[in-house]
């Protein structure tokens, strides 16, 4: 297949990524404003927060990677350490809000 | 002076000397194993978080479903990364020792993982969108649907 396919591809599917994480992130600032009335805001729901922050600083991250290195190769390297950090620690807050959900659910 | 100079150089040497010992065949391998573990992590807490998902949308609102859908296609799009991950290093070894792989498959394998990525990626992306969404819809006109256990006894009672 053609070298350039890819570029548009990867261009198109990172736009539409990132859009989609920008208006998430404004969503999730409207949950927390919905949440900020509630008088104790238990732990499911910060960990529920910080997850999809995480989640969203991922999709962010490999998007401006996959575009940053198009435009210069040395990125590359720097993007994908940051996605293995951002991954550990999202691995780390999925546990924590399993275990909240689980608490809840019981 | 001089010896707290190379005092402070020596970890920098040292790195410097893992690089080379380590960077064999054209790869870091040291990098490849923690973007290799990362994925591998990735796949175990989005798969955990999923499992919760889901038993949590049966007891109370469905829009938890909408999340735990796009963790599973997270997961997805994590094995396909360490799958990825795999062929590079497959692609590099092939031509320092003889890995007996044909060209063909290996293209094909990275072409599918190629387009497969992206497309996975803007899914996941827009189902989560989609979730919020509901949640915050959800939060906003009937709060008590969010975690509740009424929405059954009310449905039942209908």
């Amino acid at each position: 297949m053609n070298e350039d396919f890819f570029v548009v591809l990867n261009t198109v599917a990172s736009m539409i990524v990132i859009i989609c994480s920008v208006l998430s992130f404004q969503l999730l600032v409207e949950i927390s404003r919905e949440l900020k009335g509630l008088k104790t805001m238990d732990a499911m729901w910060k960990n529920f927060i910080i997850m999809i922050n995480l989640f969203i600083l991922l999709g962010i991250t490999r998007a401006v990677g996959s575009i940053g290195t198009i435009i210069f190769e040395g990125f590359h390297p720097v993007f994908e350490a940051l996605l293995s950090v951002t991954l550990i620690l999202f691995f780390v807050f999925a546990i924590q809000l399993s275990i909240s959900i689980e608490e809840i659910t019981e | 002076m001089n010896k707290i100079a190379v005092f402070a150089g020596l970890p920098l040497l040292m790195l410097a000397d893992a690089n080379v010992l380590e960077a064999t065949g054209g790869i870091d391998m040291s990098g490849t194993i923690v973007r290799l573990i990362s994925f591998l992590l990735g796949v175990c807490g989005a798969t955990y978080l999923a499992a919760g998902l889901w038993s949590r949308s049966e007891k109370g609102s469905v829009s938890w479903k909408y999340l735990s859908i796009s963790m599973i296609l997270f997961v997805f799009w994590n094995i396909i990364g360490a799958f990825g991950i795999l062929l590079d290093v497959l692609t590099v070894k092939k031509f320092d020792s003889s890995i007996a792989i044909s060209d063909e498959a290996l293209n094909i394998y990275l072409i599918i993982i190629q387009i497969l990525d992206p497309v996975i990626e803007v899914v996941v992306f827009l189902i989560l969108l989609f979730g919020l969404r509901k949640i915050i819809h959800a939060m906003r006109t009937r709060p008590w649907t969010v975690f509740s256990k009424d929405e059954d006894e009310s449905d039942t009672n209908e």
